[in-house]
């Protein structure tokens, strides 16, 4: 446990804890430093983490947003496509009632002389 | 980390403060009017050859009255800075001086040199939440 037993005398203890104490003075005169420095570290990973998690949020807004659009479009468009058959069953009635009259009227045309 | 007892006022670091700035202001007093205490205790005889009990006594009033009016004052940063700085370097110093003396001495014990690390510890723990940004608004 001597390990300084060695230095001997009362002046080298002395010396050496005067040495000690300016040591400890200068290093820990620093404190003000660190304290700055890892509060601003702190700042700068609390910053980095609320940017990451504004991020996600936004992207998270994004998609669902895509989701809503394309319900949105694919609803327009299945009425659409069924606006449109029922215009081309109508116009398909309309059609079918022509034909009909066309036959009715072929029928009733009479054989010419030269039949 | 919430206290899991509950406790708030006595883990805070507002009162560790307090409690050292009562023990450094102690300190200082009796260094400066009862030097002849610390001067016939051999523990202190090299810290009293390097500084006069009543220099280390205003080095210890001056720490513990800074102390005192963080205490009082304690949202402003700067001051705390400047307590736990000052604290420090005679804590730190005092640790290591003791430290010395007991690698050079066969006739001490650990006691002291550890007492100081605990108040070291203590300043230690004042001085965490400074490192922590300001809460956002």
């Amino acid at each position: 446990m001597m390990i300084l037993a060695g230095v001997g005398g009362t002046d080298s203890v002395t010396f050496v804890t005067s040495a000690v104490l300016a040591f400890a003075a200068i290093t820990t005169s620093i404190t003000p430093i660190v304290l700055a420095r890892r509060r601003s570290t702190k700042e700068a990973t609390q910053e980095a983490k609320a940017k990451l998690d504004e991020a996600q949020k936004e992207a998270s807004n994004r998609a669902e947003l895509t989701l809503g659009s394309w319900t949105a479009l694919n609803g327009a468009l299945q009425m659409e496509i069924t606006r449109l058959q029922s215009v081309i069953d109508r116009q398909q009635a309309v059609i079918e009632r022509c034909q009909a009259r066309v036959e009715v009227l072929e029928a009733l045309v009479r054989p010419g002389k030269d039949a | 980390m919430p206290d899991p007892l509950g406790r708030t006022a006595f883990t805070s670091g507002r009162t560790t403060l307090g409690v050292l700035s009562s023990a450094f202001t102690i300190f200082g007093l009796s260094l400066l009017l009862q030097s002849h205490r610390w001067a016939s205790t051999p523990a202190y005889h090299v810290l009293l050859l390097i500084l006069p009990a009543f220099a280390w006594g205003a080095l210890f009033l001056a720490s513990g009255l800074t102390m005192a009016v963080s205490v009082w004052q304690y949202r402003r940063r700067w001051l705390l800075v400047a307590a736990i700085t000052t604290g420090g370097m005679l804590t730190n110093g005092w640790m290591l001086a003791f430290f010395v003396r007991y690698l050079t001495s066969p006739s001490t014990t650990p006691e002291t040199w550890v007492s100081w690390m605990v108040f070291d510890y203590l300043l230690l723990r004042v001085a965490e939440p400074l490192t922590s940004p300001p809460p956002r608004k």
